[in-house]
């Protein structure tokens, strides 16, 4: 039956354009951390070593800190660093916590007071407390409760005596699991508060 | 004893009743002829759809190359939507004949009789001088031998698929009833990487997932996008300077503004269905309230503020009211609240957790996470009731609609290997599906229907 | 444990307990009841019906039935008497057809005191004895009112008593009130109208996909006239009910669907054109499960 019906037009689409690099590098958080994974590997093979080698390798610590001695020897982390802090916690810079949960528990409140005496020591150093969470959680939701954690343990750092302007908060949610398996194991592992030095 | 007696020859007289009444209810039986036919629910609507014709074979400036070509990618488009949705069982268009441009407006049915065919769609792509392209589509019931629905669009080369799509969803919503969707956008999530330092890079794709882009380049982690009514923006949350806050990216310019400036993290940003507010979540010292803001900018107003974790929201389409999310019970559970934060009120009581409420665009469910053990995507009226789940996987999150309500896409995740990718379902809980993306993907956002 | 002892009122009540006890049991056991025995009705068999017509569809038989004369013997065979053809009587149909073909209501084979003493009889009791008569044959689904075996044809050319039985069956002169067959079909040709006609509906209804939640809610009426060859005359508009909020989209398109079921089943080429009254309307009510 004869002619087309209405026509719609349709506005031509813009071309695409170059995309600009707009954001900056790497958060601080990741470059201490592989930091401190590198200092505490180095020194675990050191311990391993049966003989010396030829040659030494260059001092993986050279790098970074401008404060650090050239020939310090490796493993010796210069003190108020975060590899100091790290070294100095053993683990007790990161507090775990029960599904949904976010207090701080008889051992969480041995860590904190842990991390709270390193702080208190270095009074210029500022810290970010991170918070997270498990895979088996919504994704905002779980944004939600990592900061909660986290703010959970500022606060009670702050009971011990830490100065507020001193501590920030930051959430990561589910997005940067340690424990990479699907079981209460590695979920229970992840579940947790990091507090990381700002160098 | 008598009364016994009497009872008992009261039910020998009963059979003589009943015949009798059976009689006197045949009388009153209707006079006319009637009977019940019964068919099966499980059909799908079989589609003939041969190429396009065209008037003249001529170049064109679209990425299919001449009008010929184009005719038959059309038809593809078109027979790809149709398959996709499910309930449809198109044909073509190869293998079958390619009908002249005389026959699109008076089909030859006798072509297209005897195939098993119940419909046939014809169309036709024009050249025009001016680089655009006039495309017809035409939808014929083949036993009727009737035209059951006819449009046409002019369309830039750039956006020669868009025509397809209309084309597919003019016979979609003609055969279904329901309003059309394909024509829409979608943006995401791509994922790549390790689990525990996944890269994530907001990208956007047509429905059909071509004309794929990436919008950022990963080097910060975005997360959870949401498309602007008119496609003119996205918002999403971006951890830019370590700090987690969302930003309103333009996708033509790529030009980006912060929403609001705080020192607090925000989350969860949502539009409203007309595009002039914004919902945002915030957390302070820990508890995190919902707070609505001009899209444009200016002063935000709180609208939960109980001390548990109120994230999330979702206008109905009517604009009137507002689902969210609340762990003030104890749990994560769905509430529903007026516009400016009065009246709310829960209205999950299934058991385990119920999480990312999204407002059906019909109005008339509410789609969302319920976590029981697995997660799951169900649905529910805005009331509460008549919860029907969808899927039944390890984790399934984060339901987004279809501009039309009738179907659901949302993320799975793998489990152990934590890898995702973009899934749909119809509402009825049939055709579950898994989306081509270029890598993995999570967070969708279904934008509406293109004008 | 050490037990308390019993107190005397204690013991007393135990006692008086124990004594009522035997005594209520032995009343039970040893009563009894002086009344006769209930007295049940005797059986009475009764065969209940759903089938049972307002009026009357068998063929009637005849008011006064031919004289119950048998040839003289020793004569010569009659002349074969014409078949009292009922009326109406369409043109020679074949056996196949599954419609039945009203027989000639004069049955020869029939003990003849039966046709007097039903006609006596209340009307209703006709069609319920009709109908039980009826009901064995009406098991195969080429249901005909009445079993009888078609005319046979007879060799010509025996005289005598041999031939009494082929004079009966041919139908012997002075049969007056030539029977009628009903213009309303029996229950058994109701169904297999029904079923020609839902055989070739159904396939096209099952081939207009709707999909949807709660499409197997709707149901859709469809009235519609149909002329003398079976081809659709008229579609009246289709009835959907049944509809909520989640299938009120596809509600349209469920009528549209029985209403081309309809269609494309035409023509309904296998109805039977003496019950044309009865199928000329038809109203069939869809639904998709």
């Amino acid at each position: 039956m004869g002619t087309d019906s209405t026509l719609n037009a349709l506005t031509p689409g813009g071309a695409d354009t170059k995309l600009n690099k707009k954001e900056i590098a790497m958060p601080v958080q990741t470059r201490g951390g592989a930091l401190a994974l590198t200092l505490l590997g180095s020194v675990a093979l050191s311990a391993c070593a049966s003989k010396a080698p030829k040659q030494l390798p260059p001092d993986p610590g050279a790098a970074v800190s401008t404060d650090t001695s050239g020939g310090a020897g490796m493993g010796v982390a210069t003190p108020g660093s975060q590899a100091d802090f790290v070294a100095t916690m053993m683990g007790q810079d990161t507090i775990l916590f029960d599904t949904d949960r976010y207090n701080i528990d008889s051992t969480d409140q041995t860590a904190l007071a842990a991390q709270a005496a390193w702080l208190i020591k270095y009074p210029a150093k500022r810290a970010t407390i991170e918070g997270h969470a498990d895979e088996r959680g919504t994704r905002e939701y779980n944004l939600a409760l990592g900061e909660r954690r986290a703010n959970s343990a500022r606060n009670y750092l702050l009971s011990l005596g830490v100065d507020a302007a001193r501590l920030g908060t930051v959430s990561y949610g589910k997005e940067r699991p340690v424990a990479l398996g699907s079981d209460e194991d590695s979920w229970s592992r992840n579940r947790r508060a990091v507090t990381v030095t700002i160098d | 004893m008598t009364s016994v007696k009497r009872i008992l020859t009261s039910l020998s007289i009963l059979p003589a009743l009943l015949l009798s009444s059976a009689v006197q209810a045949q009388e009153a039986a209707p006079e006319s002829a009637e009977e019940d036919v019964v068919g099966t629910l499980s059909n799908d609507t079989v589609v003939a759809i041969p190429a396009f014709a065209t008037n003249a074979e001529a170049a064109t400036q679209t990425s299919a190359g001449s009008t010929t070509a184009l005719g038959n990618a059309l038809a593809a488009i078109v027979a790809d939507d149709l398959r996709n949705n499910g309930f449809y069982k198109p044909t073509g268009p190869a293998g079958l004949p390619r009908p002249a441009l005389a026959e699109i407006q008076t089909p030859a049915y006798g072509t297209w009789e005897g195939r098993s065919a119940e419909m046939l769609v014809q169309g036709y792509v024009r050249a025009n001088g001016d680089g655009q392209l006039t495309v017809g589509c035409y939808l014929y019931d083949i036993s009727l031998k009737q035209r059951l629905a006819q449009a046409g669009w002019t369309v830039g080369p750039g956006e020669w698929r868009r025509a397809a799509h209309k084309c597919a969803d003019m016979v979609y919503s003609r055969l279904s009833g329901e309003n059309p969707f394909f024509d829409s956008r979608i943006a995401y999530i791509a994922e790549t990487g390790p689990k525990d330092r996944r890269m994530k890079r907001l990208a956007i794709m047509d429905s059909d997932g071509a004309n794929h882009t990436y919008l950022t380049t990963g080097q910060t982690i975005a997360l959870t996008p949401r498309y602007s009514p008119d496609y003119k923006s996205i918002l999403y949350l971006s951890y830019f300077n370590g700090a987690p806050r969302i930003y309103i990216i333009d996708p033509a310019s790529r030009a980006q503004r912060l929403l609001f400036q705080s020192k607090n993290p925000l989350f969860a940003p949502r539009w409203s269905p007309d595009g002039k507010w914004v919902l945002y979540s915030m957390a302070t010292g820990g508890n995190t309230d919902i707070y609505k803001i001009p899209a444009a900018g200016g002063t935000p107003t709180r609208l939960t503020d109980s001390p548990g974790i109120d994230i999330g929201g979702s206008f109905s389409p009517d604009g009137k009211r507002i689902v969210f999310e609340s762990d003030r019970s104890g749990s994560q559970q769905v509430y529903v609240m007026n516009v400016d934060g009065t009246g709310q009120n829960r209205i999950s009581f299934f058991g385990g957790r119920a999480a990312t409420p999204e407002w059906s665009p019909r109005g008339d469910q509410i789609a969302f996470t319920h976590i029981a053990g697995n997660f799951r995507i169900a649905v529910m009226s805005p009331a509460g009731g008549e919860l029907r789940h969808l899927t039944d996987s390890w984790q399934d999150e984060a339901p987004t609609w279809a501009p039309n309500g009738r179907i659901i896409q949302f993320f799975r995740t793998a489990r152990g290997s934590g890898r995702t990718g973009l899934w749909q379902v119809d509402l009825t809980g049939r055709n579950e599906r898994k989306l081509t993306t270029p890598v993995d993907g999570s967070d969708p956002s279904w934008g509406p229907i293109q004008p | 444990m050490a037990a308390a002892t019993l107190r005397n009122e204690e013991r007393l009540g135990l006692i008086v307990a124990l004594a009522a006890h035997i005594g209520l049991i032995a009343w039970l056991t040893l009563w009894r009841p002086s009344a006769e025995p209930l007295e049940l009705p005797g059986k009475v068999s009764v065969t209940l019906s759903e089938e049972v017509a307002p009026v009357a569809t068998t063929p009637q038989p005849s008011a006064d039935p031919a004289p119950d004369a048998a040839p003289e013997l020793g004569e010569g065979p009659p002349p074969p008497a014409p078949l009292a053809q009922p009326e109406p009587q369409p043109a020679p149909q074949p056996v196949a057809r599954a419609v039945p073909v009203p027989k000639p209501v004069t049955r020869p084979v029939q003990p003849p005191p039966r046709p007097v003493t039903r006609s006596v009889q209340p009307p209703r009791r006709d069609a319920i004895a009709d109908l039980l008569a009826q009901r064995t044959p009406a098991a195969r689904p080429t249901g005909r009112p009445a079993a009888t075996p078609p005319p046979r044809t007879t060799p010509s050319g025996r005289p005598g008593g041999a031939r009494f039985a082929d004079a009966f069956e041919k139908g012997i002169p002075g049969a007056t009130g030539a029977g009628q067959p009903n213009a309303q079909p029996g229950p058994a040709q109701v169904s297999s109208i029904r079923g020609s006609i839902n055989a070739k509906v159904r396939a096209p209804w099952n081939a207009c996909a709707v999909t949807g939640l709660d499409v197997n809610k709707l149901r859709a009426s469809v009235t519609f006239a149909l002329d003398k060859q079976g081809r659709v005359t008229n579609v009246n508009e289709p009835q959907v009910t049944g509809i909520t909020d989640a299938n009120r989209a596809q509600a349209s398109r469920f009528g549209e669907c029985a209403v081309k079921a309809i269609r494309t089943a035409a023509p309904y080429a296998n109805l039977p054109v003496e019950f044309y009254d009865h199928w000329k309307t038809y109203k069939l009510n869809f639904r998709k499960e």
